[in-house]
């Protein structure tokens, strides 16, 4: 595997890139040279600059991809990483950056002036991975895809510790393809401030957005576009910074939009919230109507608020986080319980709220048995669930939603998990996530 | 088109002193946005002007959502619900600048089938476009040439 040197200040793309002595001027010059496998050193000092498009499309292959790395240039091989590197373009200039390839501290700036040139990542090819890598939009005119993060014919783009900067309030990232970005602050304020970072693509990946602060977004954002939510998507926050009155994920419009996650993010120091948010509904904490006795980490009590959309039916109805709870008994009857309260006036019916039970009962392998009884089927009348007398903080009629596992019995030990379906339109519930067994 | 009434509905005070409040943005139609968020202790008071401030915002999203959304079917995009025919077209032009490759080789195609099949004028995209007729005939041949290509590429088999 080769190395090959890129600085502009001295670099000259009839050189070999060899040493630092022969260093290549740009990069589009070193991945000519290059191939699958080889690694790219870029001074700390290259301030590479284009007034044209620039495609960035290396010759690594998923097997050998091709790393391009900022590193300080007083040695030889390098010794030391840098993050100062930049490559830039001017004025309605793209970049298309894609092909098996990580990048590590450089800095890349698209367009200048009065301009919506846009910098796609991970366009095509396989796997694009971009570490401590700042991303910039520099002309003023927006575009809902200033940076068309991971296309459908893509692998994944992995983004850590990356941040972006925009050039215009209606700029925003553009999704299709399948995006991990991690470990990262999302935007930063000195630029332009989209009014909503994610514009959804026609793609239909996952996204998931992993320890990123997005607390540079202020005035009550709505991170993703309220309207564009059209594909089938997962997307997940996980240990995510928000700024105040955030919206992480506005109710999808569109049936195919899938569930979305948000789990332990929060602009306050909180480690209870997740919520689950999607075109029948969504699910989040609370913390104020709980169960006395219920679920809690040892010093906030939770329950979970269920709210259904007006589009909620009994075959499509809103499907809670799974509950999971531990079941030590094999070969003998477990009832399972789950308590819940809401103010529709009377008990609920069981094609109204209902649960969904998933455990092993088989002995010859984990193959999950689900038990659905404590709804109604397809042909049955709807029944009340039973009546309850927990105490609860808030709301009027309690309830409790019952199975027993008998056909067959647990027959292994291990984790039995609970789903929630609520298909009363517009209602809400809220249920105890501890689940009881006996 | 627009939305017309926003509805806020703030819950009971969290564990924190934080309210989870809910907005319900609605055009002539009906409900056109749901959104939820943890507000501050004072949410009460400071929610609905968040959510008036929003519903402009909402109105250009979804507009660009149903633009969005109508160019990947094969038909008219009418009825509109969030715009206007002229404002459709006008973000049409603003998409198709904005695309490249595969994807605007689509657009091209869904431009000129609906020029085809009597959806559009060519004057009300030439004027959309504000190009003279020369200058709109060269982007409907490069347009028609996409669209060939493209279709050649999606009718591909294997052996």
């Amino acid at each position: 595997m080769a190395i090959f040197y890129v600085r502009s200040t001295d670099g000259n793309n009839v050189d070999s890139g060899a040493t630092w002595a022969l260093a290549k001027a740009t990069l589009a010059g070193a991945f000519s040279a290059c191939a699958a496998g080889d690694t790219v050193y870029v001074s700390q000092v290259h301030a590479e600059t284009q007034a044209s498009a620039l495609n960035l499309g290396g010759p690594g292959s998923s097997a050998n991809p091709v790393k391009v790395v900022c590193v300080n240039d007083g040695a030889e091989p390098p010794t030391a990483l840098a993050t100062s590197a930049t490559i830039t373009t001017t004025g309605n200039s793209a970049f298309d950056i894609y092909n098996n390839t990580f990048y590590y501290g450089i800095t890349f700036s698209c367009g200048s002036g009065a301009v919506s040139a846009q910098t796609k990542l991970a366009s095509s090819g396989g796997n694009s991975r971009f570490e401590n890598c700042k991303f910039i939009k520099a002309g003023t005119v927006g575009n809902t895809a200033a940076f068309r993060l991971a296309d459908l014919g893509s692998g994944r783009l992995e983004l850590n510790n990356c941040t972006f900067k925009f050039g215009a309030t209606n700029d925003s990232l553009s999704m299709a393809g399948a995006v991990v970005w991690k470990n990262s602050v999302a935007v930063d304020g000195a630029g332009s401030l989209p009014t909503s970072l994610f514009y959804n693509a026609s793609g239909n990946a996952p996204v998931i957005l992993d320890g990123v602060d997005f607390s540079a977004m202020t005035g009550s954002p709505t991170l993703w576009n309220a309207g564009v939510l059209t594909a089938a998507r997962l997307i997940v926050y996980r240990n995510c910074k928000f700024s105040s009155g955030t919206i992480p994920m506005p109710t999808p419009n569109n049936p195919e939009s899938g569930e979305h996650f948000i789990i332990n993010s929060d602009s306050g120091a909180t480690n209870y919230l997740h919520s689950v948010v999607g075109y029948y509904g969504r699910q989040d904490v609370e913390t104020s109507i709980v169960r006395t006795g219920g679920a809690s980490d040892g010093t906030t009590p939770i329950s979970w608020k269920i709210t259904t959309t007006a589009n909620v039916k009994w075959a499509f109805p809103f499907e809670s986080m799974p509950m999971a709870i531990w079941n030590d008994v094999t070969g003998a009857n477990v009832t399972v319980t789950v308590y819940g309260i809401w103010d529709g006036g009377a008990v609920p019916n069981n094609d109204e709220i209902w649960m969904e039970v998933a455990y092993m009962g088989a002995s010859a392998s984990p193959l999950a048995t689900f038990n659905a009884a404590n709804g109604k089927d397809v042909l049955a009348a709807a029944s009340a669930q039973g009546s309850d007398s927990s105490t609860w903080g808030g709301s009027t009629t309690k309830f409790k939603m019952s199975v027993t596992l008998s056909s067959p019995q647990p027959a292994m030990k291990g984790p039995i998990y609970v789903t929630v379906k609520a298909a009363k339109a517009s209602s809400t519930f809220y249920v105890d996530p501890k689940v009881v067994l006996t | 088109m627009a939305i017309t009434s926003s509805a806020v509905s703030v819950e009971n005070p969290q564990i924190d002193g934080r309210r989870w409040v809910a907005e319900a943005h609605s055009d002539a139609v009906g409900v056109c946005a749901r959104l939820s968020y943890l507000g501050q202790s004072d949410a009460t008071s400071t929610a609905q002007g968040i959510a008036n401030a929003r519903a402009a915002l909402l109105d250009a999203q979804l507009a660009d959502a149903e633009c969005l959304d109508r160019v990947q079917i094969d038909a008219t995009p009418l009825p509109l619900r969030f715009q206007t025919a002229a404002q459709f077209v006008d973000r049409l032009r603003s998409f198709y600048r904005s695309l490249d490759r595969e994807d605007l080789a689509r657009l091209a195609r869904w431009v000129t089938r609906r020029i085809d099949d009597g959806t559009v004028t060519v004057a009300q995209l030439r004027n959309a476009w504000g190009l003279t007729v020369g200058e709109w005939a060269t982007l409907e041949a490069k347009m028609r040439s996409l669209r060939a290509q493209i279709e050649a590429i999606d009718a591909a088999v294997g052996e």
